[in-house]
C-alpha cells in the first residue's frame, strides 16, 4: 500500500504546517526542517496506524496553535527546577552537586535507539524542539531534580527535548509537572529521554495536571544498563486529549523497571498511555500497575506491549491494567500484548474493566456514609495500589492529596 | 545394591561433592545426615540423574549396573526412586493419571504388561487408604495446592505403587507435623524388606525415631566424614554437626 | 484415564514425520479451468445447477473481491498467492452429484477408512450408541456423502450438503446465507462467496434436540486446488446440535489454500456447539508445503438466550488465519471460545476471538491455549467489546502460551473494549515454559522425555479438552502428542 493516496492534510495538519513556518521565522535547525519533512510525510498518526488505533490524532487533534514567541528574559528558577515555559527552557539553572546541564540546539540523541523513530509524532516533537537540554549525572552522585512545565495563557505549540544520562552507580529523583493556564489550547509535546548507567537508579515521578483545554503528546525513552533500576509513575488528570508513550529498553542483564501510573479523567477528556517494554538482556525484571478511572464521556486507553527477545532468557514481566467506568457515556480501551520469543521466562498481563461493587458500596453507605463519598473509599483504594512502589511517603500522600482532590470535585 | 565410590559432581561448575563413597546393601536402611549447604539434595539429584548436575569422576552403580550413561527415566525404570523434598505439581494432570503414566512406563520399559485399569485402581486405593489420603485427592491435579504434609504423603504412595529396589528420601521430613509423620514414616516401614534397600537424607535425627536405620552416614562438605550405626545419629542430636564441619575443613 | 497412555504410545510409535494423513487418492477428477474469471463462478453455479439469484449473488461477490486487498494486518508471513494459477472446482469424476452410499467411488470409501471416518451407517451403528455421528464428507469441492439423512429427518433435522439445500430448501438458505459473515466482509470471505463449492447446511427445527452428533470432515486431494467450503447452520428456537468438523489434506510440496466460511445463527434460547479438529497438513520441517488455511467462522446469537460455543483444536496448516467469533446480539445470550493452537516446524498460527456484546446481559468466556515448539510462531488475537448499550455484559478471558525451545515466538494480542460501565471484562495472559523441575520430577518416575512433555502439555490443555465430545477429545489428545513431536531434546 506504499503507492497509496495520501489523503488530504487534516486541519490539524494544515495548522501544524502553518505553525512550523511560523518557527521558521525566528530560524530552525536542519534537523528540525528534516524532523518536520518526516513527519510531512507521514501526516499525524490516524486508526489505520496499528499503535494509534485507539487514539487519532488526525481527527482528534483540532488544531494546533502557532510557537510561542522567544522571551529573552525570564525569572531564575528556584533551586534544582529546571523551569520550561512553553516548551522553552527558562534562563540558567543551577545544577545541583554532581549535575551537569548543558543547552544545545537541537539535533542530538541517544547512543542507541530505544524509541520509534518511525512513530510521526516523535518527529513532530523533534521538530518543534529549538534546543536539546542535556542532563548529566556523575557516576556516584546522589540528587534530585524537578521539571516544571508551565504554559502561559496564550495557547502555543511547543516541544522540549531533553536527555537525562545518568552514569554508572548514580543515583537521580526526578519529579516533573505539568500545568497550564485555563482555557488555553496549548499543543504541549515533549521528549524526554533516559540513558541509566550500570547500577544507576532513577525515580521519576510525573504529574500532567493541564488544564481541560490543551493537548500533550510526550514521549518516554529509557535505555537501561546491567544492573540498571529505573522506577515511574505518572498521574494525569489533565488535557483534553493526551498521549503518553514510553519505550523502555532493557539493554545490559539483571536490570529492572517499574512503570507505574493512574490516569483519572471526565467530561469529555481522552487519556492514551501507551508503553512498550523491550527486553533485549536476560534477567531482566519489568513491572507495570495501571490504574484508569473514566467518567462521564470520556475515554481511557492503555496499550502496554513487552517484547521478550530471543535470548532474553529469565526475563520476568508482568503487567496490570485496571480500569473502571463511573459513567454510562465513559469508554475504555485496553490492549495488553506479549511477544516471546524466549522460553525460559515468566511473562504475564491482566487486564480488568468495570464499574464499582454494588455490594460494597452498598455495605459502605448501610453504615452512614453517602453515596459520594462511599464512592470515593472505594476509588481511592482503587488506585492506591499503582502507588505502592513509591517509597518516599511524603509523596505518596502528595499524590493521594490530588486523586482525592480529583475525587471531590466529581459531581 | 547401591554402590557410589569416590563421586565427583558439579552444579554450574561449582564442585559439591568431592569424592564421596558409600554402599547400601539389599533390606539396609542407610541414613545420611548433614548441615545445611553439605551435599544433600545435590547428592540424590545426582544418583536420580538430573539434568545440568555433571559428574566428573567416579561411579554409580545399582544392583552392579552403572547408572552414569542413562536417563533419569531409565534410572527409575530400574528401580531407583526418588522422594523429593519439594515435590512438583503438575497443573491439569490428575493424580490417577499421573500414578497410571509413570507405572506403566515403567512396566513398559522393563518389558512388563500394563496393569489393567480396575487392578490399577484397586491397587491405588488401598495404598491410599493406608496412607490416610482420601479418594478425591486422586482425581485432583497432582500437587497442585496440596499443603506441604499432603504433598510427602503423596510421594510416599508414589513409592509404594511404584515398589522400587531402592529409594531415595530426601528430607520428606521437612515441613511434617508429628502426626504426618508417623503417617509417613509407618508408610516408610511398611517397604522395607529384604530385598530393598533405602537411603534417608535428612538434617534431624528426629525422622530417625520413626525409621530406624541399619546404618548413619555424615556428609559434610561433600563427603562422608563419618559412619556408623544408629547411635551416630544420637550423638549428632547431641553435639550437633560443629565437630564435623570443622573437619572436612 | 487411558487416553494419556494412548497419547504416550503415540509418542512412540510415530516416525519423525508424523503428519499420518499425507497419503493421496489416486481418482480422476473434474476440474474447472485454471484461474478465476467470471466464466469460473458462473461455471461453478452451473455445475451445482443454482438457482439464478444464486449465481448472481456470486457474481457480485466476484466483482467486490476484485477490489479487496488481502489482509496483512496478522502475524504471518507468506509470499503473495497468485490466485489465477489455482483450481476453483475439483471433483472426483464419478461423482456428478450428491447420491447414495452405494453408487460412491469405493477409492474414495477406502480414503475415509484410512482417516477412519465411518460413512458407512451399518458399521457406524455397530459402535456404541453415544459414538453414532452423521457425517458429511467433503471431497475437494464436492460433497461425496451424507450419513444418517433418513434417521436425521424423522427429527426434521436438514443436514445436507449445501448445494443439495440450494435445491431443496432454497428460501432457508436465502434467508440466512450472508446474514453473518456478510459477502463484503474480508478479502477470504468474499472470495468464498464468489466460489464456494460445498460444504454443510444444518437446519434444527424449533424445539428439537438433535438426536446424535453431526460431523463434516473435509478432504482437500487434488494438486493447486483451493477448498472454498460453506457451512450454514440454523438452530430455531429452543433448539440444540453439536457440530464436529475435521480436516485433512495430502503432504504436497506447494502451498494449498483452503478459505472458508462458516456461519452459524441461534435464535432463541437455542444452542449451538461447533468443535474443531484442525489438522490440515502442516508442511515439512522446514516449512515447505502444507495448507494455507484462511477461514472466516463467525456466530450470531441472535435471540435471546441463545449460546454459541466454539472449541478448536489447531495443529495442522502452514498458515492458520481464524477466529470464530460470537455476535452477541439477543439479550441473555452467550458465547464461548475454547482453543488449543500448537504450532511446531515453521507453521504460523494467528488465531482467536472476537466477542462483540451487543444486547443486554450477555456474557462470553474465552480460553485459550497456545503452544509453540520449533521455529513456529504462534498468536493470539482477539477482540472483546460491548457497546454502548450492552448492559452488564460479562466476559472472562484467560490466554496462556507455553513456549517449548528457544527458536519459537508466542504473542498475545487482545483488544478489550468497553463503551459500557456496567459491563465487567477480566483478561489474563501468561506465557511460561515446561519447568526443568516438572520435566525431571516426571522422569523421576518412569516417563521419558517425551511422554513427560506430552503429560504436562495434556495437562495444561485440559480445561479446553473438556469442552470437545468424549471422542474428539481423545483424537485431539492424540494429536496434540504428535504434533509435538520432535520438539523435545
Amino acid at each position: 500500500m506504499n503507492a497509496s493516496v495520501k489523503p488530504p492534510q487534516s486541519p490539524a495538519e494544515t495548522s501544524l504546517v502553518e505553525s512550523f513556518e511560523a518557527l521558521r521565522v525566528s530560524g530552525v535547525a536542519a534537523v528540525q526542517e528534516e524532523a518536520f519533512a518526516r513527519f510531512l510525510n507521514k501526516g499525524l498518526p490516524s486508526r489505520r496506524i496499528e499503535a494509534w488505533h485507539y487514539t487519532d490524532l488526525r481527527t482528534q487533534l483540532k488544531r494546533a496553535p502557532l510557537p510561542a514567541r522567544v522571551e529573552a528574559a525570564a525569572e531564575a528558577a528556584d533551586g534544582a527546577a529546571l523551569v520550561f515555559l512553553d516548551g522553552a527552557l527558562v534562563g540558567e539553572p543551577q545544577a545541583p552537586q554532581g549535575v551537569s546541564i548543558e543547552r544545545a540546539t537541537a539535533g542530538r540523541r541517544l547512543a542507541a535507539p530505544v524509541i520509534d523513530e518511525d512513530d510521526a509524532s516523535i518527529a513532530l516533537a523533534r521538530a518543534f524542539s529549538r534546543e536539546t537540554i542535556t542532563i548529566r549525572v556523575e557516576a556516584n552522585a546522589h540528587c534530585a531534580l524537578r521539571f516544571v512545565f508551565q504554559n502561559s495563557e496564550t495557547a502555543a505549540t511547543s516541544a522540549a527535548h531533553v536527555i537525562v544520562s545518568v552514569e554508572a552507580g548514580a543515583s537521580l529523583t526526578l519529579i516533573e509537572s505539568l500545568d497550564s493556564a485555563a482555557g488555553a489550547g496549548h499543543l504541549a509535546q515533549a521528549l524526554i529521554e533516559f540513558d541509566v548507567g550500570e547500577q544507576s537508579k532513577v525515580n521519576y515521578i510525573r504529574i500532567n495536571s493541564l488544564d481541560a483545554a490543551a493537548s500533550a503528546v510526550s514521549t518516554l525513552g529509557v535505555d537501561l544498563a546491567a544492573r540498571a533500576q529505573f522506577d515511574t509513575l505518572s498521574l494525569t488528570t489533565g488535557a483534553a486529549l493526551s498521549r503518553h508513550q514510553i519505550f523502555v529498553r532493557f539493554a545490559g542483564e539483571h536490570a529492572k523497571a517499574s512503570i507505574c501510573g493512574a490516569t483519572l479523567v471526565r467530561g469529555r477528556q481522552h487519556a492514551d498511555t501507551t508503553i512498550i517494554i523491550n527486553h533485549a538482556a536476560a534477567h531482566g525484571e519489568s513491572r507495570e500497575v495501571y490504574k484508569t478511572i473514566v467518567d462521564d464521556e470520556a475515554t481511557g486507553v492503555f496499550q502496554g506491549r513487552i517484547n521478550v527477545a530471543p535470548g532474553a532468557q529469565k526475563t520476568d514481566a508482568r503487567m496490570a491494567s485496571n480500569a473502571m467506568l463511573l459513567a454510562e457515556g465513559a469508554s475504555m480501551y485496553n490492549k495488553p500484548e506479549l511477544e516471546i520469543f524466549a522460553d525460559d521466562v515468566q511473562c504475564a498481563h491482566g487486564a480488568t474493566c468495570g464499574e464499582l461493587d454494588d455490594d460494597l458500596l452498598f455495605y459502605i453507605m448501610a453504615r452512614g456514609l453517602p453515596r459520594r463519598e462511599a464512592e470515593a473509599m472505594l476509588l481511592e483504594a482503587f488506585v492506591a495500589p499503582a502507588f505502592d512502589g513509591v517509597e518516599d511517603e511524603d509523596m505518596r500522600e502528595t499524590l493521594m492529596e490530588r486523586v482525592r482532590g480529583w475525587l471531590a470535585q466529581r459531581k | 545394591m547401591l554402590k557410589i565410590d569416590n563421586l565427583h559432581a558439579r552444579v554450574d561448575d561449582k564442585e559439591i561433592i568431592k569424592g564421596l563413597s558409600l554402599s547400601v546393601k539389599a533390606g539396609e536402611v542407610a541414613a545420611i545426615m548433614g548441615p545445611n549447604g553439605s551435599g544433600k539434595s545435590t547428592l540424590s539429584y545426582v544418583v536420580a540423574g538430573r539434568a545440568g548436575y555433571e559428574v566428573t569422576d567416579g561411579s554409580i552403580s545399582l544392583d552392579g549396573e552403572s547408572l552414569l550413561d542413562m536417563e533419569a527415566n531409565e534410572r527409575a525404570a530400574k528401580g531407583l526412586f526418588l522422594a523429593f523434598q519439594y515435590p512438583l505439581e503438575i497443573p491439569g494432570v490428575t493424580t490417577m493419571t499421573f500414578l497410571k503414566a509413570a507405572m506403566n512406563a515403567q512396566r513398559k520399559q522393563r518389558g512388563e504388561a500394563e496393569m489393567s485399569t480396575p487392578d490399577f485402581i484397586k491397587t491405588v486405593r488401598t495404598a491410599a487408604d493406608k496412607l490416610g489420603i482420601k479418594q478425591d485427592f486422586l482425581r485432583r491435579p497432582l500437587n497442585v495446592g496440596f499443603s506441604g504434609g499432603e504433598k510427602k504423603r503423596m510421594e510416599v504412595l508414589q513409592m509404594m505403587l511404584l515398589q522400587p529396589r531402592l529409594a531415595i528420601l530426601d528430607e520428606t521430613d521437612s515441613g511434617l507435623d508429628i502426626d504426618a509423620l508417623r503417617i509417613v514414616a509407618e508408610g516408610v516401614n511398611a517397604l522395607r524388606s529384604p530385598d530393598r534397600g533405602f537411603l534417608v537424607i535428612t538434617h534431624y535425627q528426629r525422622l530417625l525415631d520413626y525409621i530406624k536405620p541399619d546404618s548413619v552416614h555424615v556428609l559434610s562438605s561433600g563427603r562422608i566424614v563419618k559412619s556408623g550405626g544408629p547411635e551416630l545419629a544420637h550423638e549428632l542430636e547431641r553435639n550437633g554437626y560443629r565437630d564435623y564441619v570443622a573437619d572436612a575443613a | 484415564m487411558p487416553a494419556v497412555q494412548e497419547t504416550v504410545d503415540r509418542v512412540k510409535s510415530v516416525d519423525v514425520d508424523a503428519y499420518k494423513y499425507g497419503f493421496v487418492t489416486d481418482i480422476e477428477s473434474e476440474k474447472a479451468p485454471k484461474g478465476l474469471n467470471e466464466d469460473i463462478v458462473r461455471y461453478i453455479s452451473d455445475r451445482k445447477s443454482e438457482p439464478a439469484w444464486m449465481t448472481q449473488w456470486r457474481l457480485d461477490a466476484y466483482q467486490r473481491w476484485l477490489t479487496m486487498t488481502e489482509p496483512k494486518w496478522a502475524r504471518v508471513d507468506y509470499p503473495p498467492i497468485d490466485f489465477q494459477d489455482l483450481y476453483y472446482y475439483s471433483a472426483p469424476k464419478s461423482m456428478s452429484g450428491p447420491q447414495s452410499l452405494d453408487e460412491v467411488d469405493p477409492e474414495i470409501l477406502k480414503t475415509y477408512d484410512k482417516l477412519g471416518i465411518p460413512l458407512r451407517e451399518r458399521e457406524a451403528l455397530l459402535g456404541i450408541p453415544s459414538s453414532r455421528v452423521a457425517v458429511d464428507a467433503v471431497f475437494d469441492s464436492v460433497s461425496v456423502a451424507t450419513t444418517f439423512k433418513a434417521e436425521l429427518a424423522k427429527s426434521g433435522v436438514i443436514f445436507c450438503p449445501i448445494s443439495e439445500a440450494l435445491q431443496s430448501h432454497p428460501d432457508l438458505v436465502r434467508q440466512y446465507l450472508g446474514t453473518v459473515v456478510p459477502v463484503t466482509d474480508n478479502f477470504y470471505a468474499t472470495l468464498n462467496s464468489a466460489v464456494f463449492s460445498d460444504g454443510s447446511f444444518v437446519y434444527i427445527p424449533p424445539g428439537v434436540r438433535c438426536p446424535m452428533e453431526l460431523s463434516t470432515y473435509f478432504r482437500i486431494n487434488e494438486r493447486n486446488t483451493g477448498q472454498f467450503e460453506r457451512t450454514l447452520i440454523i438452530a430455531d428456537k429452543g433448539s440444540y446440535v453439536s457440530y464436529l468438523e475435521g480436516c485433512t489434506a495430502p503432504m504436497r510440496d506447494e502451498n494449498q489454500l483452503h478459505a472458508a466460511v462458516v456461519e452459524l445463527i441461534a435464535l432463541d434460547d437455542a444452542e449451538i456447539k461447533y468443535s474443531t479438529v484442525q489438522n490440515w497438513y502442516p508442511g515439512d520441517s522446514d516449512g515447505k508445503g502444507g495448507i494455507y488455511n484462511f477461514v472466516t467462522k463467525r456466530g450470531d446469537c441472535r435471540g435471546a438466550r441463545s449460546k454459541i460455543s466454539w472449541t478448536q483444536v489447531e495443529t495442522g496448516s502452514a498458515i492458520t488465519w481464524k477466529y470464530p467469533s460470537c455476535i452477541l446480539r439477543g439479550d441473555d445470550s452467550r458465547g464461548e471460545f475454547y482453543s488449543i493452537a500448537i504450532s511446531n516446524g515453521k507453521q504460523q498460527v494467528d488465531s482467536g476471538t472476537k466477542m462483540l456484546h451487543l444486547g443486554k446481559n450477555t456474557s462470553s468466556r474465552i480460553i485459550s491455549k497456545g503452544i509453540s515448539a520449533g521455529r513456529s510462531n504462534n498468536t493470539y488475537r482477539g477482540q472483546v467489546f460491548a457497546h454502548r448499550k450492552a448492559q452488564n455484559a460479562r466476559n472472562f478471558t484467560n490466554c496462556d502460551s507455553l513456549l517449548i525451545g528457544q527458536q519459537c515466538g508466542a504473542h498475545t494480542i487482545p483488544y478489550i473494549e468497553s463503551r459500557n460501565a456496567s459491563a465487567v471484562f477480566e483478561h489474563e495472559a501468561t506465557t511460561s515454559k515446561i519447568s526443568e523441575d516438572q520435566l525431571f520430577y516426571c522422569m523421576q518416575r518412569g516417563l521419558s522425555g517425551e511422554e513427560a512433555t506430552a503429560l504436562i502439555v495434556n495437562g495444561f490443555v485440559r480445561d479446553v479438552l473438556q469442552q470437545l465430545p468424549m471422542e474428539f477429545a481423545v483424537e485431539a489428545q492424540k494429536l496434540i502428542a504428535v504434533s509435538l513431536e520432535g520438539s523435545v531434546g
